[in-house]
C-alpha cells in the first residue's frame, strides 16, 4: 500500500544521477529531506543510506517504493538487517515491487551499535595502512648511464648549419661592459653584460668539433640582446628546442630538458650557470624575479587586426590540408591581446581529436607566421544561475 | 644555492615534499615517463554548495560520469604504473558521488594513500566509520565560523553548518577512540572580504579539537575571473597571526604564508611540476592541471578514465607531448596561468634546480606525515 509521502526510489535515483551530470553548484536531491542522501551503485547501500537521511532530519518514519526490476537487484533479507539498526523495518511485497517501511526507534538504533561492530574492521584497515607505510622504502637515485659524447642525431642537421655560418667565433676583445669568462677545455665561452645586466656580445672559442662549434655559436646567438639571468635561467633550453628536428620523435620518451636530452647541452648549461654565478659574485648582483616573456615581432604588431586574422586562417586552412582534413575545418574566430588565437572546429573534426590537432596548428602557425601566438578554443561557461544572481 | 628542503616537520601543510621523492626526480631528470606521486581528482563535477570563491566554475568541460568499474579500474592502475597517493579533492565534491566510499575502500585495499577534502555535509556518523579508517587526511572545508557567514560564503542554509559542526565533531571522536592515524584538517579559502571570519573559525576549531585549520589564499585565473584582491591579503597579517597563536600542543592554525606574500606572483615560466602531480576533472577529464580543465584549454587535454584505461592515457604519446609543451620555451607559467596553482610550490622547488639555485638532496630524518601527497 502505497503511504502519502513515500519516496518513489526508481524516480529519486533517476533524478539524482541526472543531477550529478547536469548540475555544477547547489546539487539537491528531492524531497527536501534527503539532502544528505547519497546514491550508491549497491542498491542496498543506497537505500540504507536513503533511510539514514531521512532519520538524520528527525523524521519519525520513512517509506520508500521500490521497483520490480530494481528489487531483482536487491538483497532484501541484508537491507532489512541492515535497516533494523535505525528502527522498525516492514517490508511488503507487490506486483510492482515493494515497500520499504521504516518507523525510527531509539531501541533499533541501540540494536545497531555500530562503532563495535565495526571496531574489528577499522582496527584491521589500519594495520593494513600501517604496513603499507612501513613498505615504503626509497630507491637510492640512479647516476645516468649515458656516456656518449656524439650529439643526438636530430639535433644533426641544425648544429651543423649553424657550424657552416660561424659569425661569433673568436675572443671577446673588451668593450665598454664587463666581460665574463668559462674557459674549459673544448669549449670556451665569454659574454660582455652592460650595466643593465644585457648581454651585448657572446663568443665561443676552441670548439674542438664542427659540431661543438655549432652548439655554441647557437648558443651565443641566443644570448646576445638578452638579460644574463634570463640567458642562466632558459638560454639553452631554448637552443635544443630550436635545434630539434620535430619531424622526428623526442630524444627521450619523458620530459625533454637539455639535460635529459644530450649530455652536451647539459656541458653548456653548465657553463651559462658558471658564467651568470661568476658574473653575480663580481658584480653583488642578486638573483632576481625573471619575468622576460619573449615579446611578438614587430612585424606582427604592425599588421593589422584583420590581415592577421586572414594569415592566421591561411595558416589554418593549409595545415589542415597537409593533415587530410576538409577545407574550414578550423576557424580562426577572434584574436585577443596580439598573440591569443581562438579557434572553432567544424563539426568533421571529432570530439577526441580537437587536443592535439589544436596543439599542431599551433606549432604550425608557430613556424611560419609568429614565434609568439598561442591556440586556444572558446571558453564553456558555467550555467549555474545562482551564483551568478 | 640552499637546500630546497629544510622544513619536514610532523605535518607540512606549506611547503613541497618532493625532496622525499628523489628516485621519481633523477628518473625524470634522465628522461624518463615517470608516474605521478600524487594525483588530484574529484569523482563528480557536481557540488551541493555553492560557495562564491569556487574555482570550480572556471574548470567547466564536457561531462562524462565516473562509475564503479571506471573508479576501479583507474585506481588499479595507478597501483600498477605507481601512483602513491590520490587525493579526493578538485573540482566537484566527491562525497556526493554514488562511488566515493568504495572509491576510498578501493583505493587503501590496493595500497594506495587516500584523502579527501569535502564540505562534510552528507557524511552520518556510519560513512565516516566506514572510510575514516582508509584515509591519510580528511579536510573540511569550511570558511567561516559563525552561522550566518557560513550560509552566505558557503551559498547554503544556516542549519547546514550545524550539522558539518556535528560531523567534525563524529570525525575527531571516531578518530580518538580507535586510535586511527588519519589526520582531521579543517581549510578556510580567505578572501580578503572573508576577514571578520578568521578568528571565529579558529575558536571553533579549538573547540572541536582537529589536528589543525589551514587558511589559505584563494586562486583566481589568468584574467582574475574571481576578482581577488591579493595586495589587500597584506592588511591582515596581524588577525592572520592572532589566529596562528591560537594553536595548542594539539591543535595548529596555519597560514600558507608562502601564497599569500607570493601575491599571485610565480618565480618561474616552465611549468615541470604536473608529471608529479596530475589533475583529473569529476568529469573524468585528464589535464595537467585543474587550471587548464575548461574547454579553452583543450589543447592540454590527455585524455579521459571515462573512456580509456589511465595506464594506456599515461602511456601515451599524448601524454607526454602536453607534459613536454609544458617544459618547454613554448610554455610561460607568469603569462598562461592562474594564480597560485596546486603544483605552485614543487614547480619553484624544480625550476629553483635546474637553474642551479638550488640543490635537491635526501633529506635527513624521518619521512614527513602525508609523504605520498607532494
Amino acid at each position: 500500500m502505497r503511504v502519502p509521502d513515500q519516496i518513489d526510489f526508481d524516480n529519486v535515483v533517476k533524478a539524482y544521477q541526472e543531477s550529478l551530470f547536469t548540475v555544477l553548484r547547489g546539487f539537491r536531491p528531492t524531497p527536501a529531506y534527503l539532502e544528505i542522501w547519497v546514491h550508491d551503485e549497491d542498491p542496498v547501500k543506497s537505500i540504507l543510506n536513503m533511510i539514514e537521511a531521512a532519520q538524520g532530519v528527525g523524521r519519525p518514519d520513512v517509506s520508500i517504493h521500490v521497483g520490480a526490476e530494481t528489487v531483482k537487484k536487491l538483497d532484501l533479507s541484508r537491507l532489512s538487517k541492515l535497516a533494523a539498526r535505525t528502527g522498525r523495518v516492514r517490508i511488503d511485497g507487490g506486483a510492482d515491487g515493494v515497500d520499504v517501511h521504516v518507523t525510527f526507534s531509539a531501541e533499533g538504533a541501540a540494536r545497531g551499535t555500530t562503532i563495535e561492530e565495526r571496531a574489528a574492521e577499522i582496527k584491521q584497515a589500519w594495520e593494513r595502512r600501517q604496513k603499507q607505510f612501513a613498505a615504503h622504502l626509497y630507491e637510492p637515485a640512479k647516476a645516468s648511464t649515458s656516456a656518449s659524447a656524439s650529439v643526438h642525431p636530430i639535433y644533426v642537421r641544425a648544429i651543423e648549419s649553424l657550424a657552416a655560418d660561424v659569425t661569433h667565433e673568436g675572443e671577446l676583445i673588451p668593450g665598454r661592459g664587463r666581460v665574463i669568462e668559462s674557459r674549459r677545455e673544448g669549449m670556451n665561452l665569454s659574454v660582455e653584460v652592460d650595466a643593465d645586466h644585457i648581454v651585448r656580445r657572446a663568443r665561443h672559442w676552441g670548439g674542438r668539433t664542427h659540431l661543438w662549434r655549432g652548439l655554441l655559436e647557437g648558443l651565443c646567438r641566443i644570448m646576445e640582446g638578452n638579460h644574463l639571468q634570463e640567458c642562466s635561467d632558459h638560454a639553452v633550453i631554448r637552443l635544443e628546442n630550436r635545434l630539434r628536428d620535430r619531424s622526428q620523435p623526442r630524444p627521450v620518451l619523458g620530459i625533454v630538458t637539455p639535460e635529459s636530452a644530450d649530455p652536451a647541452f647539459a656541458l653548456l648549461l653548465d657553463r651559462v650557470h658558471e658564467i651568470f654565478r661568476q658574473y653575480c659574485r663580481v658584480t653583488g648582483t642578486a638573483v632576481g624575479e625573471n619575468t622576460f616573456d619573449l615579446s611578438p615581432s614587430a612585424e606582427w604588431l604592425a599588421l593589422g587586426e584583420k590581415e592577421r586574422l586572414a594569415r592566421i586562417q591561411q595558416v589554418l586552412d593549409e595545415s589542415c590540408g597537409e593533415l587530410g582534413l576538409p577545407p574550414r575545418s578550423a576557424i580562426c574566430v577572434q584574436l585577443q591581446r596580439d598573440v591569443k588565437v581562438v579557434v572553432d572546429f567544424s563539426d568533421q573534426v571529432g570530439l577526441k581529436e580537437k587536443p592535439g590537432l589544436i596543439m599542431k596548428l599551433e606549432a604550425a602557425a608557430k613556424q611560419k607566421l609568429e614565434k609568439t601566438l598561442h591556440f586556444y578554443i572558446e571558453e564553456m561557461h558555467d550555467g549555474n544561475k545562482i551564483r551568478r544572481l | 644555492m640552499s637546500s630546497s628542503l629544510t622544513e619536514h616537520t610532523d605535518l607540512i601543510l606549506d611547503g613541497t615534499k618532493i625532496a622525499w621523492h628523489l628516485d621519481r626526480v633523477h628518473a625524470w631528470e634522465r628522461g624518463e615517463r615517470i608516474a605521478p606521486i600524487t594525483i588530484d581528482m574529484a569523482l563528480t563535477r557536481a557540488c551541493n554548495f555553492a560557495c562564491h570563491f569556487c574555482y570550480a566554475m572556471l574548470q567547466e568541460n564536457d561531462r562524462q560520469v565516473i562509475t564503479r568499474e571506471v573508479i576501479v579500474h583507474f585506481l588499479e592502475d595507478c597501483a600498477e604504473i605507481g601512483v602513491k597517493g590520490i587525493s579526493l579533492v578538485s573540482d566537484g565534491e566527491s562525497t556526493i558521488s554514488p562511488v566515493f566510499v568504495d572509491a576510498v575502500q578501493t583505493g587503501s585495499r590496493l595500497g594506495l594513500s587516500m584523502a579527501s577534502g569535502t564540505n562534510a555535509f552528507v557524511f552520518n556518523r556510519r560513512k565516516l566509520e566506514e572510510v575514516l579508517p582508509h584515509l591519510t587526511y580528511l579536510r573540511v572545508n569550511i570558511s567561516a565560523g559563525e552561522r550566518n557567514r557560513y550560509a552566505e560564503i558557503m551559498g547554503v542554509k544556516e542549519e547546514w553548518f550545524d550539522r558539518v559542526v556535528q560531523n567534525i565533531r563524529d570525525m575527531v571522536d571516531i578518530k580518538k577512540k580507535h586510535h586511527l592515524p588519519v589526520t582531521i584538517g579543517l581549510q578556510m579559502v580567505l578572501m580578503p572580504q572573508y576577514a571578520d571570519q578568521i578568528l571565529p573559525l579558529a575558536r571553533l576549531g579549538k573547540e572541536l579539537r582537529p589536528d589543525y585549520l589551514i587558511i589559505k589564499h584563494c586562486s583566481d585565473d589568468e584574467e582574475g575571473s574571481l576578482g581577488v584582491d591579493y595586495s589587500a591579503y597584506a592588511r591582515l597579517t596581524e588577525v592572520l597571526k592572532e589566529a596562528e597563536a591560537l594553536s595548542d600542543k594539539d591543535y595548529s592554525v596555519r597560514i600558507k604564508w608562502s601564497k599569500i606574500q607570493a601575491e599571485g606572483k610565480r618565480s618561474y615560466q616552465r611549468c615541470y611540476g604536473p608529471p608529479f602531480m596530475l589533475q583529473i576533472s569529476g568529469s573524468g577529464l585528464i589535464a595537467p592541471c585543474g587550471m587548464l580543465f575548461n574547454e579553452r584549454y583543450k589543447k592540454f587535454h590527455m585524455g579521459n578514465i571515462v573512456e580509456e584505461r589511465f595506464r594506456d592515457i599515461w602511456r601515451s604519446d599524448r601524454y607526454w607531448e602536453v607534459m613536454n609543451y609544458l617544459a618547454s620555451e613554448d610554455f610561460n607559467a607568469q603569462k598562461m596561468c592562474g594564480t597560485l596553482c596546486l603544483q605552485h610550490k614543487v614547480n619553484e622547488v624544480l625550476d629553483g634546480y635546474k637553474k642551479g639555485q638550488l640543490s635537491l638532496t635526501q633529506p635527513d630524518g624521518q619521512p614527513p606525515q602525508h609523504i605520498d601527497f607532494v
